[in-house]
């Protein structure tokens, strides 16, 4: 009784909302919320991947997903752009608010979701096309840029905004691929952004990097978060520590716990997610 | 490990090398009998086909006058008249009724000999009668008779003399129906393809056409010949030997095949680039348009060419559709009668004039140089389309 | 938290955890032993005790080292979160507060034998009551770490305040008797420099009981005062 009343207590101090796990009550988080998932249960096929998550991913933070593989991180994650739509047989039910606005509502162009909500994957995957190409493909596609010196400009700045400019503004006409792993996952988050989009979805950008790599990009996330909401899985913990504002913990399709990342790290409410983030796991 | 292991290992570990040496010397073993038959058979090839890229051909003095414009044996002297091929001394009459000119004079010229004569200073069995042979031997001395280049071999058509026999016809109809088997199968091979592999949903109609695709490709290729008879002949009543049927034909029969072909090069594509377009909000088409087709291109490219190649070589259906007809003109359009290379080559086959059995392996060598062009031309379209990533 | 936490699944990580903890625990009784024998010495004049007080604090600093480098490299090879990261922490913390508990320890040692030399003065039975009083603080911060007793540790704060009293009181008694008794002022002046001593090593022992209350509640209980920590601000039960 006195260790729950004092974890209650530090919840106090710290300032953190949090979502207690057994009543799933959602204290009012003091930011604005860009993606709300609300009690959402995603299936494939027969085999239920989610269960009931509701989560508020506020705006301009970096949120981590962490938990055992197969937990639901990266399926939650592809929900919120749609990702899963491509998987056939894959179902969601509940509802994950855009803007407050519902993703899955039919009159939703799937499209543009992708537009505004972009996502950078585990293994970098520039389009076997030059530098150049990589990052007008999408302007271009969505129609966005009308002439070559406006694509030049915008190219420039997406590639300085995330700081590969100096590395490649000589050889722009040579294929994304000839760059090293971490300068394509860099590249990569340069091609989408360079349709503005509100939201970066990042699965595991740094799983196929080395470290130094994995350093540049990881404070290349740091620097995204003025303009960009990004929402990072992770099986890296010191890498959420490093990077996230907030983490959720996730553990067999559910949401164990949610909240400020120090928070987490330092005092889980939670004893499983005590056990996973300590190591203690099965 | 104690001493015994140690021994059991050490004997077992050189057992394992004994065993890798006699697997590579199998596999080396392999390749050499697989060469040797090749060279076996080029070699025959060769031996028997290369004497009919050249042919004898005879100098003598062709009359333009009445009696010949009647009788077009006696447009050369009667010692000539067994030596002289029957395909120059038919065609007189005619040119002197379209020249009118012509009448009454005479030249000297190069024209082609008859079969026996060529095959007799080939050194080969011949049916010549001495006194012909004689003719033969003198002119020889002469220099009047001689062994030249057959450039006819390129450019005729098929004849019932051995002499002037050609594989031209045969070449244009095979490039005929190879043009229509390209455009029936490839466009609706590749879009099948693609909408099976990119869009389809994965249930039991989809599965269903699957197996049957896969099941198609195994089906004996006769039996395309047939329902080509029976369906684009007897229902669409196209005109029977038609380069048109058998393209069409072939078609049908190479549709499974670039299907397969096609479905394995987009299926190469790995997925992470369909995700990242997909990621930066391309539509389904635009991912299949702008990246998996140019990756697949390639693949599906050689496919098709392999493919074609095949249908370059197929025979049976042809047969049945009735491309294997006697074609002396090359066809002028795919509606009319043609004959394929393979089909030419069965046909001097069964030809019981000695003089044919030549023409057969050099129908082989064309139709094997045709196919290694094609694989070539495979291997050269993958290099230049070939992207990495 | 009731239920036995699961052992880490890197045992080597499970062991350096196990291994620093029980450092702390035995280098807790080296200094307290090392007390025990210091104000025995000073009460029974033994100056043998007092040398042995006073040899054994290199073995208490060389545990401080070995501990604060256990946990150096626990940090480094395991990056230790939540409950780990705190143990870690309270770990060398806590070698620090019993390093300074057996300076304490051995300047008493020092200061019994100055005193030996003089006459013994009735004034130094005062010292029994007080060092009770810091020996039950320390041996109960240290059985609030070793078994996490988080009552135990918020407990000690309270408890330190009547020693403090008690410290105050006896240097104002020992100030008048020095007075009374100039002949003596050496002796009374080093007796009230152990006084001090217990009274400082009261302190240790809170600084011990409030990183058990951190390590087992992640609640940082310094500096809150003895109001807040009464009036239950920190959730005590009630």
């Amino acid at each position: 009784m006195l260790m729950t009343t004092l974890a209650m207590e530090s919840e106090t101090i710290a300032g953190a909302g949090r979502i207690e796990e057994a009543t799933q009550e959602a204290v009012p988080a003091p930011l604005q919320s860009k993606l709300s998932i609300k009690s959402v249960d995603f299936f494939y096929d027969k085999f239920q991947a989610l269960y009931d998550v509701s989560l508020e991913i506020p705006k301009g933070q970096v949120t981590a997903l962490i938990g055992p593989s197969g937990c639901g991180k990266s399926t939650l994650l592809r929900c919120l752009n749609r990702m899963n739509d491509l998987v056939p047989e894959a179902r969601l039910e509940g509802e994950i608010l855009f803007n407050g606005k519902d993703l899955y509502a039919p009159e939703i162009d799937v499209v543009d979701v992708r537009r505004q909500i972009g996502m950078v994957f585990q293994k970098p995957n520039p389009f076997p096309k030059s530098i150049y190409e990589n990052i007008a493909y999408a302007p271009r596609i969505h129609g966005v840029v009308r002439s070559r010196s406006e694509m030049d400009g915008l190219i420039e700045a997406c590639l300085k905004r995330v700081g590969l400019w100096d590395e490649v503004s000589d050889r722009l006409d040579q294929p994304g691929t000839s760059l090293s792993g971490g300068q394509q996952q860099r590249l990569c988050i340069a091609r989408t952004i360079a349709v503005e989009p509100e939201v970066l979805l990042m699965d595991e950008p740094c799983s196929a990097l080395d470290p130094i790599a994995t350093a540049r990009v990881e404070d290349l996330i740091a620097e995204l978060k003025e303009d960009f909401t990004v929402v990072i899985v992770t099986h890296n913990m010191q890498q959420a520590t490093r990077v996230s504002d907030r983490t959720a913990f996730f553990l067999l399709g559910k949401i164990i716990e949610f909240g400020d990342t120090s928070n987490l790290f330092s005092n889980p409410e939670n004893q499983e997610t005590e056990d996973y983030i300590s190591g203690r796991f099965g | 490990m104690n001493p015994e292991q140690e021994q059991r290992y050490q004997k077992r570990l050189k057992a394992r090398r004994r065993a890798d040496r006699r697997f590579r010397v199998f596999g080396i073993l392999a390749i050499v009998i697989a060469i040797l038959f090749l060279v076996v058979f080029f070699i025959d090839i060769i031996g028997k086909g290369h004497m009919a890229f050249v042919q004898a051909n005879v100098e003598v003095d062709l009359h333009y006058n009445k009696k010949s414009s009647i009788n077009y044996r006696l447009a050369v002297d009667k010692e000539y008249q067994k030596i002289v091929s029957r395909s120059v001394l038919r065609v007189i009459p005619k040119r002197m009724k379209d020249n009118p000119g012509l009448r009454g004079t005479s030249e000297t010229a190069w024209v082609l000999a008859t079969a026996d004569v060529d095959q007799y200073l080939k050194g080969k069995v011949s049916r010549l009668q001495d006194r012909e042979k004689e003719v033969v031997d003198r002119l020889r001395k002469e220099g009047r008779i001689k062994l030249k280049f057959n450039s006819g071999f390129f450019t005729r058509g098929d004849s019932k003399l051995p002499e002037a026999a050609g594989i031209w016809s045969a070449l244009v109809g095979s490039l005929y129906v190879l043009l229509i088997t390209l455009t029936c199968s490839v466009p609706v091979g590749v879009m099948t393809a693609i909408y099976l592999e990119e869009f389809a949903v994965d249930n039991w109609i989809t599965r269903l056409i699957e197996v049957n695709i896969n099941n198609l490709a195994a089906i004996p290729s006769i039996l395309f010949g047939l329902l080509g008879l029976s369906i684009i002949i007897g229902v669409f009543g196209a005109p029977r030997s038609s380069a048109l049927v058998g393209g069409v034909t072939l078609g049908l029969m190479m549709l499974p095949v670039i299907i397969i072909s096609s479905r394995a090069a987009l299926r190469a594509v790995p997925d992470s680039i369909r995700e990242g377009a997909t990621g930066v909000g391309a539509s389904r088409w635009q991912v299949v348009q702008h990246h998996v087709l140019p990756l697949a291109l390639p693949g599906i490219m050689t496919g098709t060419i392999l493919s074609l190649a095949q249908a370059m070589g197929e025979t049976a259906p042809l047969l049945i559709v009735g491309l294997m007809a006697y074609i002396p003109d090359s066809p002028n359009s795919v509606l009319e009668g043609a004959t394929v290379l393979p089909a030419q080559i069965f046909t001097w086959f069964s030809d019981s004039q000695r003089a044919f059995a030549e023409r057969t392996a050099a129908g082989i060598l064309v139709l094997l140089v045709v196919l290694l062009t094609l694989n070539a031309g495979a291997i050269w379209l993958r290099r230049l389309t070939e992207r990495r990533w | 938290m009731n239920e036995p936490a699961r052992e880490h699944i890197l045992t080597s990580f499970e062991d350096a955890l196990r291994d620093s903890r029980s450092s702390v625990l035995r280098m807790a009784s080296v200094a307290q032993q090392n007390l025990e024998h210091a104000v025995s010495g000073l009460l029974t004049r033994n100056i043998e005790l007092c040398n042995e007080a006073i040899a054994a604090d290199d073995e208490v600093n060389a545990f401080e080292k070995a501990i604060d480098r256990d946990g150096m490299e626990i940090l480094m090879r395991f990056s230790p979160v939540a409950t780990d990261l705190r143990h870690v922490l309270a770990a060398m913390k806590i070698a620090n507060n019993l390093e300074r508990i057996s300076d304490e320890a051995e300047g008493i040692a020092r200061r019994a034998r100055k005193i030996a030399k003089y006459p013994q003065i009735p004034e130094t039975a005062m010292m029994e009551p007080l060092y009770g009083m810091a020996s039950a603080l320390f041996s109960d911060g240290i059985r609030a770490y070793a078994e996490l007793d988080v009552d135990l540790g918020l407990s000690l704060n309270e408890r330190d305040e009547k020693l403090d009293k008690a410290h105050s009181k006896t240097i104002k008694e020992l100030t008048r008797a020095m007075e009374r008794d100039t002949k003596n002022l050496k002796v009374y002046l080093h007796l009230i420099f152990v006084v001090r001593c217990f009274e400082r090593i009261g302190d240790h022992a809170v600084n011990i009981g409030e990183e058990s209350v951190f390590v087992e509640s992640a609640t940082d209980i310094r500096h809150i005062g003895a109001e807040a920590l009464k009036e239950g601000a920190l959730g005590v039960s009630p």
